[in-house]
């Protein structure tokens, strides 16, 4: 260590809190830590290659049925679901990851303003999932489709054919919002252990359970679960009782919405 | 500056800090004493606008932290070592810091030198020491060469060359017009390096002074006197307001009364004097003296060990 | 502070033998000392006993129940309270993994399995008492709400099956509990261990029920969830196991992954 150097000078090198200081700041942490490059890169590889391995046992066992398009294309995007879990859980880190350090408090403590924060934190992993899942999807879409079209007999499935592109768009517009429920869990759980669980309980476990238990004359409220929601717009469980694609699709973000509007009411006024 | 007015915390039931109201001026250091669960780290974290007070307010260098606009250019802060996600280099953790302010690689490979991090800059914090922790905390509050440096227990983990490092960081800081405010349990550590001290017990101001006035106003400064004829001098300063303990068969300590005074008293009556001083107590006496009944936590005897 | 005494008569021991006993006590002296537990534990009992209150028996589909197709009823709460065991069982290793106490704890139990023995023991008995007790009174309660709404005749453990899909159901969670201690003793991490759980139990089977051709669905019915879940089945079905079959296959599954967990952990930096 050396005792001279930080006499050199007295200018000041801090300059003003700037959204775009903190935007940088949270796209270092972001990109600085393993476990983010892991979950993208299996986020890419589920939901690309599940759907092309499907399609290819499909197409290779038995004798293949012709299916409609929007069958083809909900196949293909199968592994939507499982990315819900895999960016859910990098939404969850967002925040769960400082408080279980203690880095939370550095933060709060160089961003007393918080909320900027909270955007700062939202915006990164926004800019970095909704691409990202677009781009895996529509890839996966159309390996799917090649290994499909591939065997003869099939006719080829396109973005024109009814309802194809919904789907293809829908499941990536839904996982990158299910990453937002869970960076808002993450947010007010402030627990990776208990976000994790939450997440997995509301969107994986309960609709299962409503499916099975609830009660006839309120099964049609399963609909409104935000999987199901969700589901709705892609089709991943579509059936007599769901909602219509968008506006299950606005029940989703409605939920993330809420959960984000809650994250920032606890961040702002409580205790770091 | 740091200015705290009547600050109060609460969790439930307990009181953790109870309407403090002090100030910490720039330009010298500060330190900031307690006994454990006298409500420091508490205190600490309300100027740093981490907790919300339960009322009272806090102004860094003069206004509401939260409304700066340059936060880092104002407070530079040390809470706990190792407040780093473990799989985070040093390097990208300090960057990802400054770059809330505007503050580049350069800036943040200079302050990685300067706490002398160079060689490990790039490496996951999770395998990092103690004291290695403690650097990297270090280097986060002196980032953004703040106007105002506050440190909790900042010689923690440290080897004594890093402590004296500190020290000299402390003092140089300050000397550069900087208000530095750190607490810490080493007590001859804290008297060696602050000019002023807050001490602070249950919550409450228990003293707001210099070192040196702290230590005279809680402790007696007495004389010491070694005289073959201890007995004797004795009885000679035998007066009411002069107290004396017999300290050994020819020493005798005496509180209340100047050196000049008892040299005339012996050499008038004859009395050889061998030894003659003054003895002042120590930091940690006065610590112990002034805080005795706000202790939070204390220890029993050692006779279990 | 008080002044140092004197010591100077001999200094009896105060440390004893390293037995089993001994950290099976420490152990459950981590686990009841931890808030989080007592949270999981009740978030369980609630779950399991209250989804059987409001739930109608017979479920979604509202054909009069069998009484095996009513006790099955009683007990779909277990499928949510599972995941609050895995949590937990999760948490064992990985709390300690996070805080850093797993070196504590290794360096005053250096022969280490004793520590997963110890873990596993106290652990495995608490699930496994509180998973009995709450799926029993799942089905007691549900039997008392639902009952007379339905004007059929009492439905009550002497039924066919009745015994078997309600205390299955109990097994079948205090061993997903289990399974949730090996992974994470395996993994380490929280986050990473958690999400491996949910992906295993929950998504995964959802995800190849939709995706494969019903020609390939034959090996579902082998993922650890399905195969628990045979043990309280209402009837046997082609696409699901034996009730036993698939409960002693779930064992195995935990088996093995303990049988790792304590490879890792005997052989390997703590």
């Amino acid at each position: 260590m050396t005792s001279a150097s930080f006499t050199k000078s007295t200018s000041p090198v801090a300059g003003n809190l700037t959204m775009g200081g903190v935007l940088r700041s949270e796209w270092t942490k972001f990109r600085s830590v393993r476990s983010t490059w892991w979950l993208l890169s299996m986020t890419v590889i589920l939901l690309v290659g599940l759907g092309v391995i499907v399609v290819v046992l499909e197409v290779n066992t038995g004798a293949p049925k012709q299916q409609p398009p929007y069958q083809v294309a909900q196949q293909i995007e199968f592994g939507a679901l499982i990315t819900q879990l895999v960016l859910g859980v990098l939404g969850i880190l967002m925040f769960t990851g400082e408080y279980g350090s203690g880095m939370i408090r550095i933060s709060v403590s160089v961003v007393p303003r918080r909320l900027m924060l909270l955007w700062a934190k939202l915006s990164v992993l926004c800019v970095v999932v909704l691409p990202l899942t677009l781009v895996s999807s529509v890839v996966a879409f159309m390996l799917g489709e090649f290994a499909w079209q591939s065997h003869r007999g099939l006719k080829p499935v396109g973005f024109g054919d009814p309802q194809v592109t919904r789907i293809v768009i829908g499941s990536a517009l839904v996982v990158a919002v299910t990453a937002v429920c869970g960076f808002g869990m993450g947010a007010i759980i402030r627990s990776t252990a208990g976000s994790i669980g939450a997440l997995v309980g509301i969107f994986f476990v309960l609709p299962l359970v409503a499916q099975a238990a609830l009660p006839r004359g309120v099964a049609g409220l399963a609909r409104f679960l935000p999987s199901n929601a969700g589901d709705a717009l892609w089709g991943g469980t579509i059936g007599p009782r769901s909602m219509t694609p968008w506006s299950g699709f606005a029940l989703l973000c409605g939920y993330a919405v809420a959960l984000v509007a809650v994250a920032a009411w606890r961040l702002r006024r409580g205790d770091a | 500056m740091i200015e705290v007015e009547n600050l109060t915390k609460r969790y439930g039931d307990k009181v953790a800090v109870d309407g403090l109201t002090f100030s910490v001026a720039p330009g010298v250091v500060t330190g900031f004493l307690g006994p454990n669960g006298a409500g420091k780290s508490t205190t600490l974290r309300m100027i740093a606008a981490l907790d919300v007070p339960t009322s009272g307010r806090v102004r860094v260098n003069g206004r509401d932290y939260r409304s700066s606009p340059a936060p880092m250019a104002e407070l530079g802060l040390l809470l706990e070592a190792k407040a780093v996600h473990p799989g985070r280099s040093a390097r990208d953790h300090l960057l990802a810091i400054g770059q809330t302010a505007g503050i580049g690689k350069a800036r943040v490979n200079e302050v990685i030198e300067m706490v002398g991090l160079g060689d490990v800059a790039r490496k996951r914090v999770g395998g990092f020491s103690l004291g290695m922790g403690q650097r990297v905390g270090i280097a986060v509050a002196l980032l953004g060469r703040p106007r105002t440096v506050v440190m909790d227990e900042p010689v923690n983990g440290l080897d004594p060359e890093g402590v004296r490092w500190i020290r000299a960081l402390l003092r140089t800081l300050a000397d550069e017009g900087c208000t530095v405010f750190y607490s810490s349990h080493l007590m001859s550590e804290m008297a060696q390096t602050a000019t002023n001290l807050i001490v602070i017990g249950r919550g409450r101001l228990i003293a707001c002074s210099t070192v040196e006035q702290f230590i005279a106003k809680t402790t007696a400064t007495s004389v010491v006197v070694r005289s073959p004829e201890a007995a004797r001098l004795r009885g000679l300063l035998g007066r009411a307001d002069v107290r004396i303990a017999p300290d050994g068969p020819d020493l005798l300590r005496i509180d209340g009364i100047t050196p000049e005074e008892v040299g005339t008293i012996a050499s008038q009556a004859g009395v050889p004097v061998f030894d003659l001083r003054v003895e002042r107590a120590s930091l940690e006496e006065a610590f112990m003296q002034a805080t005795h009944d706000s202790v939070e936590y204390g220890a029993t005897g050692l006779e279990n060990l | 502070m008080p002044a140092a005494a004197t010591v100077i008569r001999p200094r009896e021991p105060v440390a004893g033998n390293l037995t089993m006993t001994r950290v099976l006590r420490s152990e459950w002296t981590k686990l009841r000392s931890v808030r989080s537990t007592w949270w999981l534990l009740s978030t369980t009992v609630i779950l399991t006993v209250g989804v059987a209150v409001f739930v109608s028996p017979g479920g979604a589909s509202g054909k009069p129940a069998s009484a095996a197709g009513f006790a099955r009823s009683t007990q779909y709460g277990s499928v949510l309270s599972q995941l609050a065991l895995l949590v937990l069982g999760v948490m064992v290793f990985t709390g300690e993994y996070h805080s850093g106490m797993i070196r504590a704890s290794l360096s005053v139990v250096p022969r280490r399995l004793l520590l997963l023995w110890g873990k596993l023991g106290v652990f495995g008995a608490v699930v496994l008492a509180l998973s009995l007790a709450s799926s029993v009174a799942a089905f007691v309660l549900g039997a008392l709400v639902h009952q007379p709404h339905g004007g059929r005749a009492h439905v009550w453990f002497g039924d066919p099956q009745v015994t078997r899909i309600v205390m299955g159901a109990g097994l079948v969670l205090a061993v997903t509990g289990i399974f949730g201690l090996a992974i994470g003793a395996i993994i380490r991490n929280t986050a990473a261990g958690l999400s491996t759980i949910a992906a295993i139990f929950f998504v995964l089977p959802l995800l190849l029920r939709l995706a494969l051709p019903s020609s390939d669905q034959g090996f579902l019915r082998l993922m650890p969830s399905n195969a628990g879940g045979a043990l309280w089945n209402a009837a046997l079905s082609p696409t699901s196991l034996s009730p036993w079959t698939g409960f002693a296959l779930l064992c195995g599954y935990t088996a093995a992954l303990v049988a790792v967990a304590a490879w890792r952990l005997r052989r390997g930096d703590a």
